[in-house]
């Protein structure tokens, strides 16, 4: 199932990207116009051939899987006239550091409140993190991100923009510095973090109730099972079972997400560079990143599988009765 | 609209305070110190206007050579060099320039210092963004738009313009310390240009008029000639727009490119360096050689080798200074002032204004719609806020062009009319129209040449300006146009008459139209306006599929019509307005649609242009060329450019205040950053 999947949806992927009109060179030309860099039509169809945009697309889509299957070959990015892969590694190693911080910040902060809504239902502090966690649901990342960075500019004299301070892209990350990039990803981890929060949130707050109002909580209450063990040890291990699917969808994120707050905070995640490839129509480098993004999603859907396996053993005994 | 009328005025004074400093300094050459900096001061020709372009140069250079010969121990250098050099790691700075005569002085205004301190700036894509401030190219324009030596030392031509010597500066070498000699010249064009390595055919530079190439001819390491069959009269100017540098390190390209190495060994080095194909490798490195880490350069700095500084397409890189660089100041301190320049990269345009007020940048370009938080700013980050006048003819996106060769055979002669033209142009309240697109910062007038460029009249800028909607009517009426039970014109035919215009996505023409169709609505103008995707845009108008266009593609800006006329002139299929005449002229009569009267006149002069040879008859051919625009209006404007912004860190000395920002003139290039330095 796993390879047709990918080839179906690296077909789509590849048909949709040449649907807007125009192509790699027309962009291409049209920036370099605008600096005024004259172009005429020989210059054009020469590096239309060059790029092998000449061909029908179903042609160049053939030839590109061809070169996967065969060679491993992704082909090269025209904007970056480098192979695919070169400038996806770019930027891997610290888009996965952000995306698991930031997701590690999301698990970590919704989950308690999560659960300590749960177990004080309706009180003050279940309504206050509920609003704030609608709040942060509802307010769009990219306007948190400048509302944050207005206030650290206001009161710090520096907008924090970037992941990196002008030192460390100068002098690379060290021990002394690595206090500072710590510091320059609070305003990311909550800006994109607190977004995912409130969805854990509720829940985890709607499971845990359910759980906390079955018959074998009720039994175990009855049996002087004490009430840590029941919350911890059965409800909130059964409540984490939708939490625990829905870590299929992050893993693709984790690759390349929150791409217009990356844009606003000038993040050098996968995400901009996705998006420029876009807009550009470097169709191989985005082609790339959507397809190892859908084959993310199929292994993500595969590990919380298994996860979920582990973490429930209801659905490990249905496998072994069926 | 007043404040825009002073600061147009204020820009005027400015222009004309700094031509005045700047022929006093050029009066003042014979001073002692000049003389103690270098005979040659005056063949240095900077911006400042001193000296004179044209062969005469090369005379001047080697009768100062005499004066200059014991003088070579006054130079000096910057304190990162000199430490190289004790080090041993690099040859004296006398051995590392160009000999006494060669060596180019620039007579800076205030003479600078060398200092920690670097230049920052910040881009969203390398490209010409970090090459144009940097450029070197054999010859420049200064600020009158005159062509002055650059890398070059100087010219000769014969009478009959077929055959131009070009000197070049004995001594000077390369980024990488390798002799620059005419050999890297002929090389660039035997080798490069003509077998096309970079992917650009080969530019109208090199072309004459019956359409024969040029021939390179070496004549020894500090002389080469440039024949043609056929006279050439313009092509040092044209060089300058077209070929820029006309040279490439032959010692490195002949390590990379297939005719050298054969076509396996040029696809694996190309992989090698990360390249894709040969092609690839040739645009970068033969084109974009300024971003390419390693290539040899005559620039006042090159692009760092250092890993994690090295890539253009990474967060940061940066330029480092060269330590051959053949340029000197007026005390013998070899240029640039400044050790580096630090290249941060943004994600979007806008990141600039908060750079900006970070103060994390020393020049940035500044946007007219965040002017207010700008100036607010100003003075606690330490910026301040720099207007350039643009080349363009008028704001873009309030730039109508009626297509000369609209399909539609009654359309097409409606809008070669002067009186069709007029009625659109005066249907139009510019001051209100001005008022609501710009705020009042820019002011309404007619499309023409920008202030402080050639061919600038006030008259022509106000020409068809007063606002007269029954004025308006009456000349359509004149064309035999009726009123129709619509309450629109129609043609004289009854035919109903619809001006439908084109436009691209964010060209601005969104907003401009939205007002101008109601003017136009008021004298009984129909319109209609349909956006798309400029590259669809493009295909229309190569196919001559549309009638008229606001905010053109190639909207009407050149500094002179005789240097780059490409959207003023119908050279090929280019500007909206000569549509098909374009194409005509390009295949020699073949092909497109030919021009009659005025249009067909313009095409006859840049004829003569092209095999003019004296500057007084070119002149005056060029002159000519614009009264027929001026007379016929085929660009019609309803506002003038913005100035072009920048926020300038306050300790930055040396950045021109005002100097004519366009293409021709490489961007910021024409502001000479290597000869800025930073106050202490």
């Amino acid at each position: 199932m796993f390879i047709p999947t990918i080839l179906i949806i690296s077909f789509v992927v590849f048909f949709i990207m040449q649907l807007p009109k125009g192509d790699y060179v027309s962009s291409y030309i049209a920036r370099m116009q605008a600096e005024g860099e004259v172009f005429t039509q020989e210059d054009i169809a020469a590096l239309r051939a060059q790029y092998g945009l000449d061909k029908n697309w179903v042609m160049r889509y053939f030839d590109w899987v061809f070169k996967i299957i065969t060679k491993g070959d992704f082909g090269y990015s025209f904007a970056y006239g480098r192979p695919v892969w070169s400038v996806i590694m770019d930027r891997l190693g610290i888009t996965i550091a952000v995306s698991l911080t930031i997701m590690a910040f999301t698990y970590l902060v919704s989950i308690p409140i999560g659960i300590y809504s749960a177990l004080h239902q309706y009180s003050p502090g279940d309504y206050i993190f509920t609003a704030i966690g609608f709040l942060g649901m509802a307010t769009p990342n990219f306007l948190l991100a400048i509302i944050l960075m207005y206030l650290s500019f206001t009161w710090t004299g520096d907008p924090l923009l970037g992941l990196f301070s002008n030192e460390m892209l100068q002098e690379g990350i060290h021990l002394y510095n690595f206090g500072e990039f710590l510091q320059r990803m609070i305003i990311p981890t909550i800006v994109i973090g607190t977004a995912g929060t409130c969805g854990v949130i509720r829940t985890v707050r709607a499971q845990m109730l359910d759980e906390l109002s079955r018959q074998y909580a009720l039994t175990a209450r009855a049996k002087g099972v004490s009430e840590a063990t029941i919350v911890y040890k059965y409800c909130l291990r059964a409540a984490l079972n939708p939490v625990a699917s829905g870590l299929a969808g992050s893993l693709s994120s984790i690759f390349s997400g929150s791409t217009i707050s990356a844009i606003v905070m000038n993040l050098s995640i996968q995400g901009p560079v996705l998006y420029e490839a876009l807009k550009t129509q470097d169709t191989y480098l985005a082609g790339t990143i959507l397809m190892t993004q859908a084959v993310l999603v199929v292994i993500g859907t595969l590990l919380s599988d298994i996860l979920l396996a582990w973490l429930d053993p209801r659905i490990r005994f249905e496998r072994k009765r069926s | 609209m007043k404040k825009k009328a002073s600061t147009s005025k204020k820009l005027a004074a400015v222009l004309l305070t700094a031509t005045m400093c700047m022929s006093a300094l050029a009066g003042c050459g014979g001073t002692p110190k000049d003389a103690s900096a270098g005979g040659n001061a005056a063949e240095g020709t900077e911006s400042t206007g001193a000296g004179s372009a044209q062969g005469t140069d090369t005379a001047e250079g080697s009768s100062s050579a005499e004066t200059q010969a014991g003088g070579a121990s006054d130079y000096s250098e910057a304190p990162m060099l000199a430490e190289l050099v004790s080090a041993g790691s690099l040859p004296a700075v006398e051995e590392r320039i160009p000999s006494a005569e060669g060596v180019m002085v620039e007579n800076v205004e205030q003479v600078g210092s060398y200092g920690d301190e670097n230049i920052k700036m910040v881009l969203t894509d390398a490209g010409w963004g970090t090459g144009k401030p940097i450029e070197q190219g054999l010859f420049r324009f200064n600020s009158e738009g005159e062509v002055e030596p650059n890398v070059a030392k100087g010219y000769d031509v014969n009478d009959d313009a077929t055959e131009y010597t070009i000197h070049l500066r004995e001594g000077m070498k390369w980024s990488d310390g390798v002799d620059f000699t005419a050999e890297d010249c002929v090389f660039f064009y035997d080798h490069m240009c003509v077998p096309e390595t970079f992917g650009k055919s080969l530019w109208d530079c090199f072309k004459a008029s019956d359409g024969s190439t040029a021939t390179f001819t070496k004549v020894d390491d500090y002389t080469f000639t440039v024949s043609f069959d056929v006279p050439k009269p313009n092509f040092i100017n044209e060089l300058c727009i077209n070929a820029k540098w006309c040279f490439a390190p032959k010692h490195y390209h002949e390590t990379i490119l297939p005719e050298f190495i054969g076509e396996e060994a040029a696809q694996a080095k190309a992989e090698e360096m990360g390249f894709a194909d040969v092609a690839t490798m040739g645009k970068e490195t033969g084109y974009y050689y300024w971003n390419v880490p390693g290539v040899p350069t005559l620039n006042p700095w090159v692009l760092s080798t250092e890993p994690g500084k090295s890539d253009v397409e990474g967060d940061y890189f940066e330029f480092v200074r060269n330590p051959y660089y053949w340029k000197v100041d007026q005390n013998g301190q070899q240029l640039p002032y400044v050790d580096k320049i630090e290249y941060t990269k943004i994600s979007d345009a806008s990141q600039v204004l908060i750079k900006t007020l970070a103060g994390e940048v020393t020049i940035a370009d500044a946007g007219w719609n965040d002017i207010e938080t700008l100036t607010e700013n100003a003075d606690s980050v330490g910026y301040h806020i720099v207007q350039w006048p643009s080349s363009s003819w008028g704001h873009a996106a309030s730039q109508l062009e009626l297509n000369q060769t609209a399909p539609d055979e009654d359309y097409r002669a409606l809008f070669q009319t002067r009186e069709f033209r007029q009625a659109l142009s005066i249907a139009v309240d510019r001051d209100e129209f001005a008022k609501l697109i710009s705020d009042g910062w820019q002011a309404g007038r007619q499309a023409s040449p920008a202030e402080g460029a050639l061919g600038y009249s006030e008259e022509w800028a106000t020409k068809w300006t007063e606002y007269d909607p029954d004025g308006a009517k009456a000349l359509l009426e004149g064309l035999g146009m009726v009123m129709g039970s619509d309450g629109y014109y129609d043609l004289a035919d009854g035919k109903d008459f619809v001006l439908n215009i084109l436009s691209y996505s964010d060209s601005g023409a969104d907003d401009t139209y939205q007002v101008l169709s109601n003017y136009w609505n008021a004298i009984g103008i129909k319109s209609t306006y349909k956006t798309m995707d400029k590259d669809t845009l493009n295909n229309n108008i190569v196919s001559n599929e549309y009638d008229a266009v606001l905010s053109p593609v190639a909207p009407a800006e050149t500094v002179s019509l005789g240097l780059r006329p490409d959207t003023l002139v119908p050279v090929r299929n280019y500007a909206e307005w000569y549509g098909e005449v374009g194409t005509w002229y390009a295949s020699g009569g073949t092909e497109g649609i030919a021009p009659e009267g005025d249009l067909l006149e313009l095409c006859n002069l840049y004829d003569q242009l092209k095999v003019a040879v004296g500057e007084e008859e070119r002149s005056e051919i060029i002159d000519k060329m614009y009264q027929l625009h001026e007379d016929n209006i085929w660009v019609i404007g309803y506002m003038e450019s913005a100035a072009i912004l920048f926020s300038v860190d306050n300790d930055f000395v040396n950045f021109p205040e005002t100097e004519m920002f366009s293409d021709e003139y490489r961007g910021l290039g024409i502001a000479h950053i290597d000869c800025c330095f930073f106050k202490k």
